[in-house]
């Protein structure tokens, strides 16, 4: 990782999230920056659990921000900011599909073969070629982990950063990222080799 | 070192962030211990495909941060904040005091005489929704305007060629001798236009606004001869 990017973790985890909240509420940009920062992969990987999509979970993730933007004088608890941020993305990630449904064509059955038959071929984003893990899989392990070890996989696994990073993001010493880093990989690998044992007793 | 520790740090020393100690003894472990030697492989197996998968994830995250930043204005330079030093502070508030006894003055001294009505009623905020400043009663015994702020802060000055002839929605009490000629309201019963009686110009006192409710209010017209009062009362869902 880049030290840009480095400092600009350390520098969203120096202060303690209520306190980043409040700046953020007191219009201050330079908190603004942080917690996108901070929050943008945690958001992302929620929503695309969702959405199974990329590109759709990135657009829900901006209309996040904007919505986040728009009311963060309503957060009542500044502390709980990534749960409000989460309950927003979770409430525009329904809108999304509400909107992907009403826009959906009607259903021809010979499409829906077609399609089928392209994502035996090829994998569906969310679905696990034999030997290979697709991103799909990925997230949903880890938005399947315990809360506590969620964040430590995103930063780790996704985002690759540091042990000394994450500590500082989450608001912890070094060895409390590390213990939930090991722990969030155990139950990843067991939760992806469950994934591949269950594929290989489907086919 | 037992297994269950081993594994405990299995991604740390995967990713070649364990100190050097702990990571020799891992070492040492793995060599002789083939169940955490295959969870090892697994692990880096594990990376090297999260890795590869996550990189549109990281893209995305990138591309994610700069358009949240642009768009909310993140970017911008913070506003300089201003700090009130000691002496500024004095000095605003010397100002506000200047200009506070200006405005008492110029309603003491300089406010309008003769068949000018003026203004006649404090306003009770707390008790008053429909209206929430003073209203003023201003002009002469032809054209008495009668106009007051609502709520929303708004002022209401009716038009001088308004229809004074009609009176929809409200009650009028005559309490004097003569009826009042002409009156008027508006639909949104925020303005009260009315000429007055010439019996009653010379000696015009007062007149009171009172919100009852939102939408319901009761005005009183007063002057000093016995008997000359005037009440108009807004009727329940009048429209």
């Amino acid at each position: 990782m880049s030290s840009g990017r480095e400092n600009d973790a350390r520098g969203a985890g120096r202060e303690e999230i209520s306190v980043l909240a409040s700046r953020w509420r007191a219009g201050e940009h330079s908190a603004l920056r942080e917690v996108i920062r901070r929050f943008q992969a945690p958001l992302l990987s929620y929503a695309m659990s969702l959405l199974g999509s990329l590109n759709d979970a990135e657009d829900v993730v901006q209309e996040t921000w904007i919505r986040a933007h728009g009311g963060i004088r309503d957060l009542r608890d500044p502390s709980g900011l990534w749960a409000w941020l989460r309950r927003i993305a979770h409430n525009a990630a329904m809108d999304a599909a509400k909107r992907a449904r009403r826009h959906e064509a009607p259903e021809d059955p010979s499409a829906l073969e077609i399609q089928a038959a392209h994502q035996a071929r090829v994998g569906g984003e969310n679905g696990t070629d034999e030997g290979t893990i697709t991103l799909g899989a990925i997230i949903a392990a880890i938005e399947n982990l315990p809360e506590t070890y969620r964040e430590a996989a995103v930063y780790h696994y996704l985002q690759e950063w540091p042990h000394a990073d994450i500590a500082v993001a989450l608001g912890i010493s070094e060895e409390a990222a590390r213990q939930r880093v090991s722990r969030a990989g155990r139950l990843l690998r067991s939760a992806l080799r469950q994934a591949r044992e269950e594929e290989c007793h489907d086919l | 070192m037992t297994c269950e520790e081993c594994r405990d740090d299995i991604a740390p020393f995967a990713a070649g962030d364990l100190p050097p100690t702990r990571s020799d003894e891992i070492a040492r472990h793995i060599e002789e211990c083939a169940q955490c030697r295959r969870e090892l492989d697994e692990e880096l197996a594990l990376r090297r495909v999260v890795h590869n998968a996550a990189i549109p994830f990281r893209d995305s995250v990138r591309r994610g941060e700069s358009a949240a930043e642009r768009r909310l204005g993140a970017g911008e330079p913070e506003a300089p904040r201003v700090r009130f030093t000691r002496r500024r502070r004095t000095q605003a508030i010397a100002a506000g005091a200047l200009a506070a006894l200006a405005a008492f003055v110029a309603l003491v001294f300089l406010r309008p005489r003769g068949n000018e009505i003026e203004s006649i009623s404090a306003w009770a905020v707390d008790h008053y929704p429909l209206v929430d400043q003073t209203h003023q009663i201003h002009g002469n015994a032809d054209d008495v305007r009668l106009w007051f702020r609502t709520h929303h802060g708004i002022d209401i000055i009716p038009p001088r060629d308004a229809d004074y002839t009609s009176l929809t929605g409200c009650k009028m009490t005559d309490m004097g001798e003569d009826p009042v000629p002409l009156l008027r309201f508006d639909a949104n019963v925020t303005t009260a236009v009315f000429i007055l009686p010439a019996r009653l110009e010379p000696t015009l006192r007062g007149a009171e606004v009172r919100g009852l409710r939102r939408g319901d209010f009761v005005i009183d017209v007063w002057s000093e001869g016995p008997g000359e009062f005037l009440r108009i009362t807004r009727e329940k869902n009048g429209s």
